[in-house]
């Protein structure tokens, strides 16, 4: 009997509901990667897929983050926003050059007139701060090494006090 | 021979030698009974203490046995002993050898720990045992259709009262210093500490229940939520593509499930009907705010849930103030509690047979999704019915809500500001997760990229760990996610189409295509993704200051592939890592990873 209703009620249901297969296309899909290492100095290529955006149109980009960085073709160009047609799919490639001193997330964001929009973040991780040699754990052994040093360094200042004190007054005695 | 000059003289030295000796001795003496005094007091109000322990966990015990006959003596004992101790230790004498070297912070921390015990005792412990023994847990029982709240009502002041008292303790507890004590009040201190965390979870969960239940059921009057029912056999970074939903209507404590609708039901919005950041819709789509089935791309479920509510609002008129959402593994542990429920179908729905019945076998036997939806609402609803009538084990039902919320199959959103305060401190609310002292969180979130019924065949390992390789300390983090299609190899010729997507994506049918975004707290920096070792195109993203990874995945049946997600700490960390997930059908406990210096990512 329920079998009955809910074929009944499924028509029905279909009937007020049925959309295209195409209409109802509400699938996600990734659409942007980044292809290459982030290092500074560098330049690496944002790829934004196939319906990124609209096919041939203006996509303009801007970029916010700790310095400037070059985008697209102008070399020259230092620049914080940038204008590329996209290709017929929707599609477009981006290369991003970082400059020497680059630190931190670079935000991309990229519209087009219609509205879409992509986004990556560029982050150029941080150098090690660490003096590479020195172990993590023996923080001590430098320590004193740079007091003793340190003391060497004021016991060689009080010499050379001392030796002209001691020559200031030869000179004077003379 | 000797002069008497000399021998008055002798005699006024030895007479003052002999003052000398009586005030060194008097001296002494004090000091003995002084240290005496002191050490007698401490080592009783040791043995109080060490007392004191077993007390409280044989009251937890009896509390969780619901023996109330033994609670009271058990509770009263407990509080004889903190409060002897705290006396001991707080009189003039031991305040003055506070001031000692070496024994004085001793003596300071062993007497400011006493003290929080015999806080608790009073505040928290006393109070709570009191309430355990007045409430009786079937009083969480629904009858007829309704919950009486006024037990819950009744008791919020005492709750309030605990939790706040839990939270001094803490804070207080903090601000002993056992740096330069002995090794055993140091450790007091931290069994203190533990004892103290494992009570406060609890406690401050039941607030939180004291807190938001009875106004959410209709206490203060009627109440509209918005039931997500959350399909896991097509993922979503909160769990499945919200499928079918429902309305509940609450008032008085009464529960009523109203009207139903699928999500196939919903048209496309023409644009996102809440306005969406830059960041959720470079990384998952207007789509996001245009298709019900797309709420939860983001693993925000705050957000998931304004959008549901907006659609369900333009569609059919009704602003809810809530959004709660479910998965079917969470109706399968309600089913432990209530017990096998026979659909109107002659299906029997039982804790064993939920899951394969509703996200396999469902769309096997019915080919239209509409067909499939009403199957889903008419199994909610008899899952519903039992619970609302009451016919279950009301312990089970607290067990099985708990273990749906931890597992984040079960997710509430209220549109009510302070309640949704409340939420947020709760794994409920499904918010991302914010980084402590102790834990360096992770979030892995799934979407399924099929438009497909096909993860039921997905199988999803999750590892996580930490190595430290640099000289400045800084640690890298690995997430890795092993995603296994584990569907037959014949699964494009027998599977239905509906269940294969039938390629309408671009993916053959029998393949899985997963978008796998990493999710790491704002601090931390993106060092990239590898596949199988070597390090991959991805997309890198930021969504509300979180670093974020995203990248596509597609696997043909059989087929297994690993990526790990690489993250730079800010500074050394000795906590643990933990990482929050997706809730997929079969869910596998996080593995650790080890993590080798020598790694492309690093």
């Amino acid at each position: 009997m329920f079998k009955k209703v809910l074929a009944t009620l499924a028509l029905a249901t279909m009937a007020f509901f049925a959309v295209p297969a195409a209409a109802n296309a509400y699938g996600p899909n990734s659409n942007g990667t980044v292809v290459g290492p982030i290092v500074p100095g560098q330049s690496v290529t944002i790829v934004f897929g196939p319906n990124a955006f609209s096919g041939s149109s203006n996509v303009s980009f801007t970029v916010s983050g700790n310095s400037v960085v070059t985008l697209g073709a102008f070399k020259a160009a230092t620049t914080t926003s940038f204008e590329k047609k996209s290709n017929a799919d929707g599609s477009i490639e981006l290369d991003v050059t970082l400059p020497e001193n680059a630190s931190g997330t670079y935000s991309i964001t990229g519209t087009d007139v219609d509205g879409n929009i992509g986004t990556a973040s560029l982050t150029v991780p941080a150098s090690d701060a660490g003096s590479g040699n020195l172990p993590d754990t023996g923080s001590e052994v430098p320590v004193l090494a740079l007091w003793t040093a340190g003391g060497a360094l004021a016991l060689g200042a009080g010499l050379i006090a001392v030796m002209t004190l001691v020559r200031r007054q030869r000179l004077s005695q003379d | 021979m000797t002069p008497p000059k000399h021998g008055r003289q002798k005699g006024r030295r030895a007479e003052k030698s002999r003052t000398r000796i009586w005030v060194v001795s008097a001296f002494a003496l004090v000091l003995i009974a002084f240290v005496a005094w002191v050490g007698v007091r401490g080592l009783m109000a040791k043995s109080e203490i060490e007392a004191a322990v077993p007390l409280a966990s044989a009251l937890k015990d009896q509390v969780i046995a619901q023996e109330t006959d033994k609670i009271g003596t058990t509770a009263a004992a407990l509080d004889n002993h903190a409060a002897t101790a705290a006396s001991l230790t707080s009189d003039l004498l031991w305040r003055i050898a506070e001031f000692l070297p070496l024994v004085g912070p001793n003596l300071t921390a062993f007497r400011e720990l006493a003290a929080v015990v015999d806080n608790l005792s009073n505040d928290a412990v006393g109070p709570l045992t009191e309430l355990a023994a007045s409430i009786e847990v079937a009083d969480f029982k629904p009858a007829g259709g309704a919950l009486d709240v006024q037990p819950l009502i009744d008791a919020r002041p005492v709750v309030e009262r605990a939790a706040s008292a839990i939270d001094e303790a803490q804070s207080t507890m903090s601000g002993i210093d056992t740096d330069s004590t002995i090794v055993q009040v140091r450790n007091a201190k931290l069994q203190l500490a533990e004892q103290l965390a494992a009570l406060a979870d609890p406690v401050h969960a039941v607030r939180t229940a004291v807190v938001l239940v009875p106004d959410m059921l209709g206490a203060s009057g009627p109440r509209d939520f918005l039931l997500l029912f959350q399909n896991p056999a097509e993922l979503r970074a909160s769990g499945g593509i919200p499928g079918a939903l429902a309305l509940l209507h609450t008032e008085a404590g009464r529960i009523d499930l109203g009207q139903q609708a699928a999500a196939s039901g919903f048209a496309r919005f023409d644009e996102p009907v809440l306005p969406l950041s830059d960041e959720t819709r470079g990384l998952y789509g207007d789509i996001t705010g245009e298709f019900m089935q797309n709420v939860n791309l983001t693993p925000r479920f705050p957000l998931s849930a304004q959008l549901a509510r907006e659609m369900w609002k333009q569609k059919y008129g009704t602003e809810v103030s809530g959004v709660l959402s479910v998965d079917p593994v969470a109706l399968a542990y309600l089913l432990e509690a209530t017990g096998p429920i026979t659909l109107l179908t002659g299906d029997l729905l039982s804790a064993e047979t939920a899951v394969s019945l509703l996200l396999r076998d469902v769309y096997v036997r019915y080919s239209e999704p509409a067909q499939q939806d009403l199957f889903f609402a008419a199994a909610a609803s008899a899952v519903f019915d039992k619970v609302a009538s009451g016919d279950l084990d009301p312990v089970k039902l607290i067990a099985a809500l708990a273990r749906g919320g931890e597992e984040r199959r079960i997710s509430l959103w209220s549109a009510v500001e302070a309640e949704q305060v409340e939420l947020l401190g709760t794994t409920l609310a499904g918010a991302l997760p914010q980084k402590t002292n102790a834990v360096q969180p992770f979030g892995v979130y799934l979407n399924d990229a099929t438009a497909s019924k096909m993860d039921f065949y997905l199988d999803v390992q999750v590892a996580d760990g930490q190595t430290t390789c640099r000289a400045d300390g800084r640690p890298h983090y690995g997430v890795s996610v092993t995603l296994t299609n584990t569907a037959p190899v014949d699964a494009p010729t027998t599977f239905p189409e509906y269940v294969t997507g039938g390629g309408a994506f671009g993916v053959t049918p029998g393949n899985i295509k997963t978008l796998v975004n990493v999710y790491g707290t704002p601090e931390l920096q993106n060092l990239g993704v590898a596949r199988d070792g070597v390090a991959v195109p991805h997309l890198p993203a930021t969504d509300g200051g979180y670093q974020v990874s995203q990248i596509a995945i597609e696997l043909a049946p059989g087929e297994s592939t690993t990526v790990q997600f690489g993250f730079l700490g800010e500074q050394p960390f000795q906590g643990e890592v933990d990482t929050q997930q997706t809730p997929v059908i079969n869910r596998h406990e996080t593995s650790k990873l080890t993590l080798s210096c020598d790694f492309p990512l690093w």
